[in-house]
């Protein structure tokens, strides 16, 4: 399958009965897929699972799919919802309080400074466990962005939420990270 | 806002709009994490057998019509037994138009006790037509729906339309069919039906014919008439084919009855005059 041709196109085909335009479509968005779930759950077999079922809810819904948005997000709605289910089965969320009172405490970052140099080792243990430690909409908005690349206005189609509501989010997470990183 | 807030804010906004490439090619380092072979095999296969279990949901068109098909032939088949087991309903009742569509069914026709029986074949018949006759409740009017078993359609074939065809019963008569005179009851079909009225001329059979006294008294002839229990139009017919037969009088005698018994019927123009 021509690498060029765009997902919503292959999305159509495989609705249409072609299975190599899912494979060809599962290949390009397996692995931003699987990080995006990964990142925002932090379990390996819960992520299994959900991405699992994200590829089945959208294999079931093939014949629905109409191309009124991109297919990344049409695909990381899907995932989101999922996400999202979950979260509010597990654990109660991070209030808006929590998250305002670390903004509050931030301070300019040190890693600013020049004589304040981590290693790149260092610095990806430390983004790993800033995600790690996030509230789980603001890990899956920060996830979000860097896997997909979406803008505010489709994250907010994606997720259902204000465009403000996602802005803030990405806020405090980029917040937190930031602080985790300058430690 | 302190300098550290603004500072944040530039850096948020760089984010924002991908410009932070510190963060961002951090986050790239972070391991790429992809779903396993395993995983890859599941999704894979998942998809497959959904193209496959998709697949007889597009049947072909013939295949999408066979209820319908099915549900057609079931409403014939209960049609037919319904005509079959209610021919009354198909039957013009007696006050009924000549022009309305006759009945394709026949019943079998009252004949005197005195008419002997000439052919073999009308014996037969006429068991039949007892075996008919010889319902659970005795009935005033004889019952379309007592549709007798199947008789034997061996009629002559150079006969034209041997077969007489008889109206119900206007009055509520019982009249006990020989068994040796009582002729067969036929079911007589539409199609059978438009072939007799196209030939113009519904023969009485052959021994009917032969076993009539010509000589009968008019009384009497009105009474032994076996026309009186024919449509209209039947009846008109055997009455033409007397006169080509030679049988004036006989012809003139059923007509007169005829008279009698339809005063309000309008005769057709060979027959008006004739008397």
């Amino acid at each position: 399958m021509d690498a060029a041709y765009p997902d919503e196109k292959l999305m159509l085909a495989y609705a249409q009965g072609d299975a190599r335009a899912f494979d060809t479509l599962y290949a390009r968005s397996r692995g931003m897929l699987y990080r995006y779930i990964l990142r925002s759950v932090a379990d390996r077999a819960l992520a299994d699972e959900l991405f699992q079922e994200t590829w089945s809810r959208l294999i079931a819904a093939r014949e629905r799919y109409r191309v009124e948005s991109k297919f990344t997000t049409w695909l990381l709605q899907i995932a989101h919802n999922l996400v999202v289910d979950h979260f509010r089965r597990s654990r109660p969320q991070a209030g808006a309080e929590e998250t305002e009172t670390i903004l509050r405490e931030l301070e300019a970052p040190e890693s600013d400074r020049p004589e304040h140099a981590l290693s790149d080792f260092e610095e990806r243990r430390r983004l790993q466990r800033a995600l790690d430690e996030l509230p789980d909409e603001q890990r899956e908005a920060f996830v979000l962005r860097m896997e997909s690349g979406l803008g505010l206005a489709e994250m907010a189609q994606l997720t259902g939420a204000g465009q403000e509501t996602v802005k803030s989010r990405l806020r405090y997470a980029f917040a937190r990270i930031r602080e985790r990183l300058a430690e | 806002m302190n300098a550290g807030n603004e500072q944040f804010e530039r850096d948020f906004e760089a984010f924002l709009h991908e410009d932070d490439s510190r963060l961002s090619a951090l986050y790239r380092k972070l391991p790429a994490t992809e779903p396993d072979a395993r995983l890859d095999a599941a999704v894979r296969a998942m998809a497959q057998r959904a193209m496959i279990a998709k697949a007889p949901a597009r049947m072909p068109a013939q295949r999408r019509w066979m209820p319908a098909f099915g549900i057609a032939a079931v409403l014939a088949l209960a049609a037919g037994i319904g005509l079959r087991l209610a021919p009354g309903l198909w039957q013009r009742s007696p006050g009924a138009s000549p022009a309305a569509p006759a009945a394709p069914i026949a019943q079998g026709m009252p004949t005197q006790p005195s008419e002997p029986a000439t052919t073999a074949m009308q014996e037969a018949a006429a068991q039949a037509a007892t075996e008919a006759a010889r319902a659970p409740a005795p009935e005033p009017q004889r019952r379309e729906d007592s549709t007798p078993p199947p008789m034997p359609r061996a009629l002559p074939a150079p006969a034209p339309a041997v077969r007489p065809l008889l109206k119900p019963e206007p009055t509520a008569a019982p009249q006990a069919a020989s068994p040796a005179l009582a002729s067969p009851t036929l079911a007589h079909s539409p199609k059978d039906k438009a072939v007799e009225q196209t030939a113009g001329a519904i023969a009485m059979p052959e021994s009917r014919r032969a076993a009539k006294p010509m000589s009968a008294p008019p009384a009497a002839m009105e009474a032994t008439d076996a026309n009186a229990s024919l449509y209209p139009e039947h009846w008109l017919a055997n009455i033409r084919q007397m006169l080509r037969d030679g049988k004036r009088d006989e012809a003139l005698r059923s007509l007169a009855l005829f008279r009698k018994q339809h005063p309000g019927y309008r005769l057709p123009d060979d027959l008006r005059d004739l008397h």
